[in-house]
């Protein structure tokens, strides 16, 4: 059974608290608000073969997780190559003289990932809440706020 | 005249396109891994649109990045303006915090491996020592 009324203020108490609620939107509010109800940024944690987590950071084990499986990652997984990374920073730098360092373009590469992967994994979750088989632009438009509020 | 500035922007706008094309293959692959993970696919629009945004999304992390930079009097972005600009959620924080310190980890690493094989290197070159080393083992 789906709530179809607006716990918009409910959704709102939780940002304050700095996590992110996923699906917070009308049609999905009672099984994403159960489903996000750890609420905290999702993004798959898997090595090369790909073995998806429930998307849930949750405190240790899942960050214990994300260290044991980053250097798999690095290597298996895809990402962004730090090249393109560099020439898209640099196309909207307002000085020329602005360089970036090497550790900042890897971690800029590493949050654009997670940025497509919260975006990706977010519109699936709310396709699931709202019982749909693909997922649309509708159901990215409706996690699009909440995911640039977050970024 | 008119032509060279109009020239200027064609190349300005092709190589926009150019990039933008370059994240949308990225973001195609991150999101195939997400689907076929879920068993949920994407349609090529939600694709696109996730790609144009992240491409939008650039814009005002390249431009937050060189200001958090300048605030601080440096020419170069470094790693703790990248942390500032994942302030906005938590778990988004401390999960940079973690790749940072990974990465600087990695790095103490790779040096270490570094010294000690310039060290090897140097005592292979003396004999004496090599053959100490080699009653040794």
């Amino acid at each position: 059974m789906r709530a179809r009324n607006g716990h918009a203020l409910r959704a709102s108490s939780r940002w304050s608290q700095g996590s992110a609620l996923t699906a917070h939107w009308m049609g999905g509010i009672g099984v994403g608000l159960r489903r996000a109800r750890s609420g905290v940024i999702g993004w798959r944690i898997g090595g090369g073969a790909g073995k998806a987590r429930s998307g849930l950071i949750g405190g240790g084990p899942g960050l214990r997780r994300a260290r044991d499986a980053a250097r798999v990652m690095e290597a298996t997984s895809s990402g962004f190559r730090k090249e393109l990374v560099s020439k898209l920073l640099h196309l909207h730098f307002k000085d020329d003289k602005t360089k970036v360092g090497g550790d900042a373009l890897l971690l800029m590469a590493e949050l654009l990932k997670i940025f497509v992967s919260e975006a990706a994994i977010r519109s699936v979750r709310q396709a699931q809440a709202e019982d749909l088989a693909r997922v649309d632009v509708e159901q990215l438009e409706k996690v699009l706020p909440q995911l640039l509020l977050d970024f | 005249m008119e032509d060279e500035e109009g020239a200027d922007e064609q190349q300005q706008f092709s190589y926009q396109q150019r990039l933008k094309a370059a994240v949308h293959y990225t973001v195609g692959c991150l999101c195939e891994e997400v689907a076929s993970d879920r068993e949920v696919p994407l349609s090529k629009q939600t694709v696109a649109a996730i790609s144009e945004v992240t491409f939008r999304q650039c814009e005002n992390f390249a431009k937050d990045l060189e200001m958090f930079a300048r605030h601080a009097k440096r020419s170069t972005i470094n790693t703790e303006d990248v942390k500032l600009l994942a302030r906005r959620s938590n778990s988004l924080l401390r999960y940079i915090t973690e790749k940072n310190e990974e990465i600087a980890q990695f790095n103490l690493e790779r040096k270490a491996k570094k010294k000690k094989k310039l060290e090897d290197e140097n005592h292979s070159v003396q004999p004496a020592e090599a053959e100490v080393m080699e009653s040794e083992n």
